[in-house]
């Protein structure tokens, strides 16, 4: 019996499976999407144009420097 | 309250006094020491610290941390009110756990049955592993115009962050460099995370080409393996479709994503609505064109799969090949910290480049060593993938809570009188 039970057993187990969806797909890399591609061609020009810049991008702060709230 | 701005979610996690042991077994998982109380008596969390990525809640043998976020009515009604249409984004992660939550083994995947009881719900599907590909179109790009400005020497029109480039899709690593390490700004992907990604396109390009309804009325629902997303949505920042709207004379002030669902909240809606996962016919949304991903956008939920997306792009766009085998083995699996090397011969100047990259995950114990060289200007590497949670977002705080994980041995020893 495991009596030190494995905690990642689970964790290896829905691993496996996402690599499993992978391993399965017609299509396995993120630049044959064609769906995507669509996106680009028809909405947002391509990736890190002016659009998408705008709608797919963002910023981060510095949260030492925050003062109190409230 | 330090930390928090207004209007962004705050205590999202918080312990349950008494259901709390003291038996510190969550202290053992907190990233950021948020977590206070002698070994017996009751813990609080620090909301000033904590990220919110509730390892705490997944790993606690008593159940007392909660997630005091619950949407579940205001999705309900929304469910309900015809004249809303309500999209759900759903995570990778969510796909091989949720079965979990109605019997089954950890691991099943369940993809057409969850879109399927999602479809019965009443709502439409939006896979997140979509916007898993479009961070990688986004990101890969930023790393390879990096390339060929700080290794090849070509100027580029972009701003461009530092060298090495850590990844940006979990929101509590977000939040911990914020609070704890402001001086990596400049190396975070400026990219969004794929469900940001996936809020903005929904409401812009969904709205009016997709779907052809009003952007306002669109209510859009992430479900996440996590409980930061929570936090994330409500960043005040991303209100990128209302913004793009207004430019062209719309009124309306809304956020990116609504509200967040975990894979927990989830399967409560599922019994609330009584949809019997198990029995549910299956749909496959073929020809819906957000249910369209790639094997590299699935493994976004594995640490090293962000990682391994990334490489099989950009190795494509600098060689002109397809990156052959697929599998990086050396960044997949549970090791804390995942090193490998890519040569790669530039197709436009035929100059060979080696890409160091890294993969560090549960950063409680892995973080420190990769953060501390990129800070002292010593760091090997060229890209980081960083995940807050052991294993990834399929460890995530918000998974359904897997009695194989929590401590028995801790459990064991808070039944004990204190000696």
């Amino acid at each position: 019996t495991d009596l030190i039970q494995d905690r990642t057993k689970y964790i290896k187990m829905r691993t496996a499976s996402l690599y499993r969806d992978d391993f399965k797909a017609t299509v396995r890399q993120s630049h044959n999407n064609s769906s995507l591609n669509k996106m680009y061609k028809s909405f947002a020009g391509e990736p890190l144009s002016p659009l998408s810049e705008e709608l797919f991008h963002t910023k981060y702060i510095d949260r030492t420097k925050l003062g109190g709230m409230s | 309250m330090r930390g928090i701005r207004e209007h962004e979610l705050n205590g999202i996690i918080e312990v349950n006094r008494k259901a709390c042991k003291g038996c510190d077994s969550c202290k053992t998982f907190c990233p950021t020491s948020a977590i206070t109380g002698k070994y017996g008596a009751t813990h609080q969390i620090n909301s000033e610290k904590c990220i919110f990525c509730g390892q705490c809640l997944v790993n606690c043998p008593f159940g007392a941390p909660r997630d005091t976020v619950d949407s579940l009515d205001n999705v309900i009604s929304r469910l309900n009110d015809n004249r809303a249409t309500v999209i759900a984004i759903i995570a990778p992660a969510v796909r091989v756990a949720i079965a979990e939550e109605f019997g089954l083994e950890p691991g099943t995947l369940v993809t057409e049955k969850l879109y399927g009881a999602l479809k019965q719900a009443g709502f439409k599907v939006f896979d997140n592993n979509f916007s898993a590909d479009q961070t990688i179109m986004e990101e890969g790009s930023e790393l390879i115009a990096k390339i060929r400005h700080y290794m090849l020497g070509e100027s580029s029109e972009h701003h461009l962050g530092a060298l090495p480039q850590f990844t940006s899709c979990c929101p509590a690593w977000i939040r911990n460099v914020e609070l704890n390490y402001p001086e990596l700004i400049p190396n975070l992907s400026s990219a969004k995370s794929p469900l940001m990604m996936a809020g903005a396109v929904a409401k812009t390009y969904g709205a009016s080409q997709i779907w052809a309804v009003q952007p306002e009325t669109l209510y859009v629902v992430g479900v996440m393996p996590c409980t930061a997303k929570k936090f994330e949505v409500s960043r005040p920042e991303f209100t990128s479709a209302a913004d793009y709207w207004q430019k062209q004379g719309g009124t309306e002030h809304y956020p990116d994503v609504d509200t967040v669902l975990t894979t927990r909240d989830l399967a409560r809606l599922f019994r609330k609505l009584n949809i019997d996962f198990n029995k549910v016919s299956e749909f496959t949304d073929n020809n819906n064109p957000f249910a369209q991903y790639s094997g590299a956008g699935t493994i976004f939920g594995n640490t090293g799969g962000v990682m391994e997306a990334a490489l099989r792009t950009a190795y494509f766009v600098i060689t002109g090949q397809e990156l052959a085998p697929l599998e990086l083995t050396p960044i997949r699996g549970l090791k804390g910290i995942k090193e490998a090397t890519l040569p790669l011969k530039d197709v436009k100047t035929g100059k060979d480049i080696t890409l160091n990259i890294a993969v560090v995950h549960g950063i409680k114990e892995n973080l420190k060593p990769i953060v501390d060289q990129v800070i002292a200007g010593k760091s090997p590497y060229h890209f980081i993938e960083v995940m807050n949670c052991p294993g990834g977002c399929i460890n995530g705080g918000g998974q359904p809570i897997n009695p194989m994980g929590t401590s028995w041995i801790d459990k064991y020893k808070a039944m004990l009188p204190w000696s």
